[in-house]
Parts: structure tokens; sequence; C-alpha cells
């Protein structure tokens, strides 16, 4: 393969400015897309005038909104605009789009993080009784759980969960934002499906681990069992598990967007899911951009952080 | 080795439902007759369903509405919110599911081998650049994906078919262009290419009949994915339009009356679950018995 002749030597900096240069364009197709899709329709004309308009206020309109210069012009605009933050009055609230994608930001992250703290905190756990326990009734109830979890639909089991914790038990409100509790369900919705994922792979990196020289060695030291496993073992088979980040992003927006719509969460998939169903393209082209920005931008690093714990991906193609 | 960079590939061994078996000792398993079962149900469904339903699927009957299971002669599983018979819009929803599924993979499939065939048998640049392509289709989030796709089509069934192609044609390209660039090294295709055949007859004569045992076994381990996408783009509005007969659409339209008539909502729901449960399993079931490399998927 031809190095050009470049001013970044380090192998570990080239990979990342690749990395860097990929999500850029990655971001900018998304850009286009988005861009395009408010005309593929039609005029987006049609959205801003009556129809029983005279033509002299239409071409009034058509110069006032742009649509009289060159397509890759107006999307020039939209995209110096778009960096600005600025994607132009929400159709139906007429209100800044900004505003509306800032609002719903931190109803997202409150989500995303409770969601990944649970499954972190219930998956690693469960994954390492199962591999040390393996063949046992609870490896068999765990691994049975997690391929059912596999199967059922996100949406479906957040309707479930609202029947049963909040119409039948009572225990938890259904639905709601702003109280501590209300977040229970829609994380727990949101982990359950990704949760299946890190008990398993927690449990073969496991057992893959428990295998090895070092942890024979360990116990050969006369190390107790539990310092063994949960200390020189897990450490180990965690490596992979970190990484697990990578291919549960996609996945992990694609909950939030459905998870949010079940609850009536009020976050970006919300936002997002409401204003495809409305039509209101100004809204959904800020909020598609600024979560394929999020995921983009979260692939970003955990590539890197890969790249930078394996030396091997800094060199492949 | 494969060439792609995308971080899943190197962990999706840990994620397989099977353990690491050396191929001799893989013991003789017995057909996995729930997944096959499930199969033939749904098959059935789909193509005798006008014969099979007792009412037709968008039939309205407001005067029997929201009848729960068993309470109205000739309406087993009740009726929904506008009257109609739920086990038939859960059999005419087998056959959307089925529908759906097998177009729209069946275009992944044809898209996602040309590239996968291209791919491993050019290799080189080429292959660099196709490969990385594969691999941000294959993160970026398929209800995004979709959205945009809704975005230009608006809901409908040409959009579901659509979305399922544009999300899940890279897992058939990664899968086969790993085939075929080893296929490409083997003998046989070295002595046709030193006997002077074209490059056309021996990708169809060589590579193509190679690599059909790969396809079968990356569509049905597809497929659940498949279903489960159709459903939550009807069930997030974006898929297939209300009212029509299928599962996500059904599980949505009762949401709003879920305390009330449960059943609306529950049925179509156990009916998604039991299916993708039957494929993931069946899928699981091929892999292994066809090809351990696949475990990689």
């Amino acid at each position: 393969m031809a190095r050009q002749s470049s001013e970044v030597s380090s192998p570990m900096m080239r990979y990342v400015l690749r990395r860097a240069i990929e999500g850029l364009l990655a971001l900018l197709l998304l850009a286009v897309v988005v861009f395009l899709a408010e005309h593929a329709t039609g005029s987006p004309l049609r959205y801003f005038v009556a129809p029983d308009e005279s033509g002299k206020d239409i071409a009034q309109q058509v110069h006032l909104l742009g649509l009289d210069k060159p397509l890759y012009v107006q999307f020039w605009i939209f995209l110096v605009n778009a960096s600005h933050g600025n994607f132009g009055n929400s159709f139906i609230y007429n209100r800044p789009v900004i505003g509306m994608l800032l609002d719903a930001l931190p109803a997202t992250i409150a989500l995303a993080v409770t969601a990944l703290v649970l499954t972190i905190f219930i998956g690693v756990p469960l994954g390492v009784l199962a591999a040390i326990r393996r063949g046992s009734g609870l490896d068999k109830v765990a691994m049975t759980a997690s391929i059912l979890s596999m199967s059922i639909p996100q949406f479906w089991l957040g309707i479930l969960l609202i029947v049963l914790f909040a119409a039948d038990l009572r225990w938890l409100p259904a639905f709601g934002y702003g109280a501590p509790v209300d977040i229970i369900l829609p994380a727990l919705t949101l982990s359950l499906s990704i949760l299946a994922g890190m008990v398993r792979l927690t449990r073969s990196s496991m057992l893959d681990v428990l295998d090895s020289e070092f942890v024979n060695f360990a116990r050969m030291k006369g190390l107790n069992e539990w310092r063994v496993i949960w200390k020189h073992a897990l450490r180990n088979a965690l490596i992979p598990v970190v990484t697990f980040a990578g291919i549960t992003l996609g996945q992990l927006l694609n909950g939030i967007i459905v998870v949010e719509t079940v609850f009536a969460w009020p976050g970006l998939g919300h936002l997002t899911i409401n204003a495809a169903v409305e039509l209101d393209y100004p809204v959904l082209q800020g909020a598609v951009l600024l979560d394929g920005l999020f995921f983009l931008a979260s692939a970003f690093v955990v590539d890197v952080t890969y790249a930078w714990i394996d030396p091997r991906r800094r060199y492949a193609r | 080795m494969r060439g792609s960079t995308h971080a899943g590939v190197m962990l999706a061994d840990h994620l397989s439902a099977a353990e690491p078996v050396a191929p001799a000792m893989r013991r003789r398993r017995s057909p996995p007759w729930f997944p096959i079962t499930v199969m033939v149900v749904m098959a059935v469904c789909a193509v005798f369903a006008p014969l099979l339903a007792p009412h037709p699927p968008t039939e309205l009957n407001p005067v029997i509405a929201n009848s729960p299971p068993l309470h109205v002669h000739g309406y087993l599983l009740g009726t929904d919110t506008l009257g109609r018979d739920m086990l038939s819009r859960l059999i005419y929803g087998a056959r959307t599911s089925v529908f759906i599924a097998l177009i729209g993979l069946g275009f992944a499939a044809a898209i996602g081998t040309s590239i996968g065939v291209a791919s491993g048998y050019l290799g080189g640049r080429v292959d660099g650049v196709l490969m990385r392509l594969v691999d941000v289709t294959m993160a970026f989030p398929t209800i995004l994906t979709a959205l945009v796709i809704a975005l230009f089509l608006g809901e409908g069934q040409a959009t579901v078919i659509l979305a399922v192609s544009v999300t899940m044609w890279a897992t058939f390209a990664r899968m086969i262009r790993g085939d075929v660039s080893e296929i490409r090294g083997r003998d046989y295709v070295t002595l046709a290419k030193i006997a002077g055949v074209r490059a056309p007859t021996i990708l169809r004569r060589h590579v193509i009949p190679n690599v059909m045992n790969t396809l079968v076994v990356v569509a049905t381990l597809l497929l659940s994915q498949v279903i489960l996408l159709v459903a939550s783009l009807s069930y997030l509005g974006v898929g297939l339009p209300p009212g029509a007969p299928d599962w996500g659409v059904m599980i949505s339209e009762g949401q709003s009356v879920l305390f009330t008539s449960w059943w609306i909502s529950l049925f179509p729901g156990i009916a998604i679950t039991v299916v993708v449960l039957a494929t993931n399993l069946l899928g699981d079931w091929l892999r292994d018995a066809s090809d351990p490399r696949l475990r990689q998927l």
C-alpha cells in the first residue's frame, strides 16, 4: 500500500485522523440526504404559501426562502446554518429547532446513562456467575433468559412492563418525567435488550480467560478463588466487554428511539419520531443530524479506544 | 484474514449462542422441531390467509368492538377497537411479515452478494472502499436509516421493504466477501484462469455456487432482525399505515386501550416473540450444522 508523504508519523495518530475524516464524511453524507429529503417530495414552497396566493406573492416567497438559488447553493446555506446550530423554526410549534433539541437532550442522556449503568451492574456479575457455574441451573436460566430477551420486541416489552408494574401492581409510574422513579421503567426496558448481549459476552470471555495459564498460576500461588475470579480473571475478561459498546451503539440508539416513544419520554428519540410523523421537516433535519452526530462521535471514541488497547488495529486497513 | 475494521466482528464470536466446539467433537443434533413447526405454521398462514381467516382482516364491526377473547361466537381471540377480528388480523399479519421479509431480504441478498463477490474477487482498493461502506452501514442505527427513507417515500410497504434492503445488505456482503476471497485462491479457480476461462464464467460456475450455503444461513440469521425491524417501524408510525394487518400496527393500536382491552396488544406481541425466537434458534442451528466459521455473525 502506497503511503503518501504524510506529516503525521505515528500510526496511532494516522489512525485517529483517518477515522475522524471518515466520520466527518459520513456526517456530510447524512446532511446531504437530510437536505434532499425536504426537496424530494415536492418543493418546500408548499409549506409556506397558501393555495390561493397570487403569482407575485409566491415569487416573493420563493426569493425570501432562497428557493430561486441553485440547489448546491441552497445546500451550502443549509450546511453553514446547521453548523451554527440554526435549523430554522418548527413548522408545527413555531419555535427555533435548536431550542427544542437542547430541551430534549437531558432526558435522553439521563435515560441512556441509567440504562448503561443498569446493564453493566446486572450484566457483568451475571455473566461471571454463569461462567464459573457453567452448566448449572443458574447458567441455563441466564442463557435462556438472554435468548428470550433478544427475541422480544422492545416496544412490546415496555408495554408489558407498564401493564405489570404500573397498572397491576401500581408500584411505579408508567408515564412521566421529572421524579426520579419515572426513569425506572424506561431504563429497565432499554437495558434488558442490551443485557442479553452483555451477559453472553462476559460469560464467554470469562470462560476463555479462566482457561488461561495466568489464572492457573494465580491459583497455584495459593490465592483464594474469590480473588482469582473477581480480580485477576475479570479484569482481563473485561477487555472485549469494553469494546462491546461499539456494537451496541447502533442498537442503543434504536432502543432509545423506540423506548422514548413507548413511554412518551420527552427526549431526542421521541422528538425525532414525532417530527417524522408530523412531517415537521426543520425539526426532523435537526434531530436526525444530531442523532447521527452523537452516533458517529461515540463510534469514533470507541474505535480509537479500541486501537489504543489493541495496537494491531492501528495498522488495519 | 478479513480486512474489515469493525470492532464488532472480532467480538461477534463471543456473542454467539453456540459454544466453540472442535469439528470432530460436534455431535449430530436432532432437527430443531420447535422452529420448524413455527416456520411451517407461518408459511401456511401466509399462503392460505384468505382461506384460514374467519373474517376479512379489515372488516369493521362496531357492534362487537372491544370484545374479549371467547366472548362473541366466531371471534375466538376477540376484536379490536373497531370490531375487527383479532384472529383474522393475526393470520393476515403473518402474511404481511412473510411478504416483506422475503422481498426485502431478497433484495438485500442480491445487492449484498453482488458487492461481496465483487469485493472478494477483485480485492485491493475496491475491496477497501466497499468494506468500509459495509462497516458504516452495519453500524448505523437501522431505525434512523429507515426514518430517512420514510422521509422520501412516506409510510407504506415500499418504504419498509427498502428499509430492510438498505439496512441488511451489508451483512450479506461481508460474509460473502469472506467466502469469495478464500475461494479465489483455491486450485480449481487458478486452473480455470490458466485454462483461459473468462472472469464472469468463473464467477458463475465456480464462485457463486460455493457461496450459496453462506447465503442461506445468513438469510435465516437475519430473518429475526428483519421481523423485529418491520414491527418496530410500524409501531413507530413510519412503517405500514394504521389499519394495515400487521403485528406492529396492531400492538400500536392496542396501546391506547391497554388497561381495558389488553388482548389487542398481547396477541400480536406473543406472535412476534414466538416467530423471532424460532428464527433465532433455527439460524443458530443451521449455522452450527453447516459451517462453524459463520459463528462470526
